[in-house]
Order: C-alpha cells, then sequence, then structure tokens
C-alpha cells in the first residue's frame, strides 16, 4: 500500500514539475514583441526610386492616364521611359513597366525645354 | 522633392514601403472568405472594367481577375506595387496593371474616356489611412460608370464612444500612417454625400491576436499598446471581447464590407 502511495506521489510530482515547464515555456512566448517575420530572399529590393527607368507599360493604359495636376493628356517619350506634359514640362517616370503618377514626381523631374507652346 | 512637412500620405508611403514584405502574406489582407463575399457581392461580368485603389499586394485585384476584363491597380506606394507585380508573376495574372497614384489626385480623367469609365471600384483595408476620406469616396465614385458598383472593405469601430477611441489609438500605435476608422452610420453617410446609394452595408468581427497589432511594430508602440491593454477594466476588456486564448491574447476587430451603386445615368 505504502509503495503504491509514493508511486502515485512520485507521478503527481512529475505532473507538476511537467506543468510548470510548460507554464514558464508558455510565458517566454508570450513575453516581448513577437519577432519580426524573416524575410523573405529576393524580396530585399533596391529602392524603388532607383529601379531601371522604361519597361512595357500596356497601350490600353497608356491611352487613359492624364496628368493628375491638369487633367491633360500626356505623350510618351521617344525613348519610352517617361509620360510628359507638354503644358508644363511635368515628366512621370515609368519604372519596370509601372507608371509613377504622383504630382511631386512629375514636378521633382519637370523639364522646361518639353513645353510646347499652344498654336 | 518639394519643401514641405511630411503629410499623411509620405507617412503611409514610409510605412508600407517599410513592411510590403508583410502584407504579401498578411492573413488579414488574403482573407479568402472576405475576398470571396467581395467577389459574391460585386457579381462581376467578363466584360468589366474595374479599378482597385490602394491594391497594395494586389491580393483583391487577383481574386477579381478570373472574373473581369481587365483591372487597373493603383497604390501609393511603388514598393507595395513591385511585390504586386511579382505576386501576379507567380499566379499568372495578366489582366491586372499597375499604376503608382494617389487616391486624391488620381490621373484619369472621366471626360476623355467615356467608355472606359470603371464598371467596379474596389478598395480594400485602405480607406482608414485616407487623409481626406470623403474627397477620397468622391474621386472613387468619379471614376465609375452610371450605376457602377463601389465595393468598401476596411476596419471600422462600433457606434460605442469607448471602442472607437481605444481601437482608432491602438491602431494609430499600430501604424501611424493610419487616420481614422469611421462607423458604419459615417459610412453611410459619407457615401450618401459622394453620390451613392449604399445597397449593401454589413459589419463582421474577427477575434484576432494581439500579434496582428504588434506584428512589424517599433518597440515602443508595442510597449504604449501593453499599456493601454493593461490598464483596462473589467468591463473595458468585456467590450473588446479581450482574452487570454492559447496563451496569447487576443481581441475583437471590427470590420466593414459595402457595396454602394453610383446614382444617376
Amino acid at each position: 500500500m505504502k509503495k503504491i502511495l509514493k508511486l502515485v506521489v512520485l507521478v503527481m510530482a512529475v505532473a507538476a514539475v511537467g506543468v510548470l515547464i510548460a507554464k514558464l515555456l508558455g510565458r517566454g512566448k508570450q513575453a516581448g514583441p513577437p519577432a519580426m517575420p524573416e524575410r523573405t530572399e529576393g524580396l530585399d529590393l533596391p529602392a524603388f526610386d532607383e529601379s531601371e527607368l522604361g519597361g512595357q507599360v500596356s497601350p490600353d493604359l497608356l491611352s487613359i492616364l492624364v496628368c493628375p495636376e491638369d487633367r491633360g493628356p500626356l505623350t510618351l517619350s521617344s525613348d519610352g521611359k517617361w509620360l510628359v506634359n507638354p503644358r508644363n514640362g511635368y515628366r512621370y517616370p515609368i519604372r519596370k513597366g509601372i507608371p509613377v503618377m504622383l504630382i511631386d514626381e512629375g514636378r521633382r523631374n519637370q523639364d522646361l525645354n518639353l513645353i510646347q507652346k499652344a498654336a | 522633392m518639394t519643401d514641405r512637412s511630411p503629410t499623411i500620405e509620405d507617412r503611409a508611403r514610409a510605412v508600407f514601403t517599410a513592411r510590403a514584405h508583410c502584407y504579401v502574406a498578411s492573413s488579414s489582407h488574403t482573407d479568402p472568405q472576405v475576398l470571396g463575399w467581395l467577389v459574391e457581392l460585386a457579381q462581376p461580368r467578363p466584360s468589366w472594367r474595374m479599378l482597385d485603389v490602394a491594391t497594395g499586394a494586389g491580393h483583391t485585384a487577383f481574386a477579381f481577375a478570373p472574373y473581369v476584363d481587365e483591372i487597373i491597380g493603383i497604390d501609393l506606394t511603388p514598393r507595395m506595387l513591385a511585390e504586386a507585380e511579382k505576386l501576379a508573376e507567380q499566379q499568372g495574372v495578366t489582366n491586372v496593371r499597375f499604376v503608382v497614384a494617389d487616391i486624391h489626385e488620381l490621373p484619369f480623367d472621366d471626360e476623355t474616356f467615356d467608355d472606359e469609365q470603371f464598371d467596379l471600384v474596389t478598395c480594400r483595408r485602405a480607406a482608414h489611412h485616407f487623409s481626406g476620406i470623403q474627397e477620397a469616396l468622391t474621386e472613387m465614385v468619379r471614376m465609375l460608370k452610371p450605376q457602377g458598383l463601389l465595393l468598401i472593405d476596411d476596419r471600422c469601430v462600433p457606434e460605442d464612444d469607448f471602442v472607437d477611441s481605444v481601437m482608432n489609438r491602438l491602431d494609430w500605435l499600430h501604424d501611424e500612417s493610419h487616420v481614422r476608422e469611421y462607423r458604419p452610420s459615417q459610412w453611410q453617410a459619407m457615401l450618401e454625400a459622394a453620390g451613392c446609394r449604399v445597397v449593401t452595408l454589413a459589419t463582421y468581427i474577427r477575434h484576432r491576436p494581439l500579434t496582428s497589432l504588434t506584428e512589424c511594430v517599433s518597440p515602443q508602440n508595442v510597449a504604449q499598446i501593453h499599456g493601454i491593454l493593461d490598464s483596462l477594466s473589467p468591463v473595458q476588456r468585456q467590450k473588446l471581447a479581450l482574452e487570454e486564448k492559447e496563451g496569447a491574447l487576443y481581441s475583437n476587430h471590427w470590420y466593414l464590407l459595402i457595396a454602394a451603386q453610383k446614382i444617376g445615368g
């Protein structure tokens, strides 16, 4: 009988230690901010601003894009790298085939020589 | 760049440039159930042209791509679109085009392409970042054909002052380009003011782990988030359905799904 009692106490003690360890581990996981997800290889792109100018843009898309500032039509530069507003010289870059149609961007790349006087 | 202090849009661009990789596989942004609801609500047709505003990594656009003719996805953050382009290639999607653009200054003119206005405009999990929500909604409606459909899916807050203020504070700490999560009644009024008839407005709740607020967030802001949650009374905790589950803290996040039709035509 005593042996059985000892065995039961031993089993209970082992279980208690197990629960304690599990709790501590659980708490360890919960504490502090979670780890940042690891970045997948290849996602560390260079800044988009530095990515190559040009790339294929669908003609359908080009036909509906207007200058976000004056909502007037744009022309594609002969090298296919810019969408140009001939009224104010704003140039919107095309990077990797994605037109960057932000007013700040057009203004920053403004070329006054490209302004065409109205006939 | 012009000399000016950073705008909400600058902040959003900075946040989403840094976190672009988090949104590629974000469980919240790729939630197939919600994407399925959107497609079901829209009942898209093969001839449709769609504009996806704040397309991010393109998840919404890709969900609609098999059902419509063409999609233009716009986003303020070039890095997000670079991720979207990669995903499009991986998924073999060929009818989505991406443009870097600001919803407040769209590079499309409704008068120059009469037949080419959009049948559907979608905007998912983004409106709470817009600095001028009414102006942005008006722009989205401007892009629609008469009777065209505007679909919004966004975080929202219930009509409760405490939940409204605490959720907006927590979400600002999660992302400092957060502007505001609106109440359903505010959405209804804003869409009507933009020239729409609200066809469906449904709210839904996700019981989400705290990590959804703290992922990709600075340690200082994570500490503040914990500070706010620790200070809540039992009643306040109940309002947020804040509870510990499987060793992690969970709370409610409120969302809303709206289908609105452009009036006129």
